[in-house]
């Protein structure tokens, strides 16, 4: 049983969602059950809801249609997340008596086992802001010594290279590409490698503009522009 | 999401749109762009209040204490002291709404002094462990690793032994470039400095292009919304 943390609001969507998907997929394909939760974002509630929805009703061929209640429940969000985790790793039932759609999690088969992190297999979250990797660190990983991968948006991957080094952190997925990895791993090519190859054009574009620059500044101070 | 229904139509242009008056602001800053702006800003705030009202103040305490009060003569005396930690939470919670008043603004420092008092008492020690104990731990490796039993230059691994030379060989060369109490004029400090800002330019650039991939992503997406959802789902509803 895996807990996906869907941390993250429609703002940085495009990046994440494809992600998040080929996480959920791979754990359906797996006969894995998916507790979901949005831990840091009340506004990415639905989006997460959304995503767990499409994953488990249409299954691409990969895997039976997953049943919310059998195969997966979504839980969704909790005002401030740093109490929300610290009373996750001591009662999970506590924190969320019901899931997101009002039905009481006791009354869940595969939930009645699950009482704090420790019952959880692997935590995964995904997220698009700073801060929110720190507090599931600090909570689930340091206070509760659950095992943690990160799935986040480039623009903050290289800051959090050192928590997979220390192992604080067993997983990284940095933005799409490591979507798009993670589908090809899956064998199953999705929206993240088609959207790299515009990220392909984008990057040697920026590459081209960066060495003609230098190649301007030499000439610059070679002959005193 | 392709419009299956016509609410989902009318969402799907209602994005479709709010997305080319943020791309207008590439001309120029409009009042097409401000205006976009204002409703989001002021859509995620709008929603936030409702789903945090939702998710968290009516499950968490108006309903049990609608539990509570419906049988409140045989509630066992644990439950009363539940009852009034709630209602000291909610006042103390109610406070923050003084700060919209400027004599009473003052109230407001109770539940904030509470706030700081328990993320501080909770978040520091943890903290230290996190970000200080445990990567300072990480720091502390081998320079040379053998890959067997025997220490033998033959049984080196030169990969990991590479690695952990360059890692502890970086942060000390970004720590003295940091270190200013004295000034340095010699040649090992202006080397080591020198070693230390490489390994800073290599850090940004590696954020750098991570950042060049973040904001294409979201472009991306948002191209893609706009193709698929939007014109070819718009054709797609109309059965064109």
């Amino acid at each position: 049983m895996i807990l996906v943390s869907f941390d993250f609001a429609p703002d940085v969507s495009p990046e994440l969602t494809p992600m998040a998907e080929a996480v959920v997929r791979h754990a359906f394909a797996r006969g894995i059950h998916v507790i979901g939760i949005a831990a840091a974002s009340a506004q990415g509630a639905p989006l997460a809801k959304t995503i767990l929805e499409n994953c488990a009703q249409n299954p691409r061929g990969l895997y039976p249609e997953q049943i919310n209640g059998a195969h997966y429940v979504y839980l969704g969000n909790r005002p401030d997340m740093f109490s929300t985790l610290m009373q996750m790793g001591k009662d999970i039932h506590a924190t969320y008596e019901t899931d997101y759609g009002g039905r009481v999690l006791a009354d869940m088969p595969f939930m009645r086992g699950v009482k704090t992190f420790q019952d959880v297999d692997y935590l995964v979250v995904i997220t698009g802001y700073v801060g929110v990797p720190e507090t599931w660190m600090q909570i689930a990983n340091m206070k509760y010594k659950a095992t943690i991968g990160m799935g986040m948006t480039a623009v903050s991957i290289s800051g959090y290279m050192p928590y997979l080094q220390s192992k604080q952190i067993t997983g990284l997925l940095p933005g799409l590409r490591g979507a798009a990895e993670y589908e090809i791993a899956l064998g199953e090519p999705n929206v993240a490698v088609r959207r790299m190859v515009a990220q392909l054009f984008a990057h040697a574009l920026v590459v081209f503009f960066i060495v003609v620059g230098n190649i301007e500044y030499f000439v610059r101070r070679r002959y005193g522009a | 999401m392709a419009p299956d229904t016509f609410m989902d139509l009318i969402g799907v242009w209602l994005a479709a749109v709010l997305s080319l008056c943020v791309f207008s602001f590439l001309l120029r800053d409009n009042i097409l762009y401000r205006v976009t702006e204002a409703i989001f800003v002021g859509g995620s705030v709008g929603i936030g209040i409702v789903l945090e009202f939702w998710n968290g103040f009516y499950p968490k305490l108006i309903v049990p204490f609608q539990k509570f009060v419906a049988k409140a003569a045989d509630q066992p005396p644990e439950r009363w002291v539940w009852a009034a930690y709630m209602l000291f939470s909610l006042c103390l919670g109610v406070l923050f709404l003084s700060r919209f008043s400027r004599k009473q603004a003052w109230l407001s420092r109770f539940p904030m002094a509470y706030l700081i008092g328990l993320g501080t008492g909770m978040g520091i020690p943890l903290g230290i462990q996190t970000f200080i104990f445990e990567q300072t731990k990480a720091t502390l490796v081998p320079l040379v690793v053998f890959q067997g039993e025997l220490v033998q230059w033959s049984q080196i691994n030169w990969i990991v032994t590479l690695g952990n030379t360059s890692l502890v060989v970086g942060v000390l060369c970004v720590l003295y470039y940091f270190f200013f109490s004295f000034k340095k004029t010699d040649l090992f400090s202006r080397a080591t400095s020198r070693l230390g800002v490489a390994y800073l330019m290599l850090g940004f650039g590696a954020s750098f292009g991570y950042t060049v991939m973040a904001r294409i992503s979201l472009l991306t997406g948002r191209v893609d919304f706009l193709k698929e959802d939007w014109i070819l789902g718009t054709l797609r509803y109309f059965g064109w």
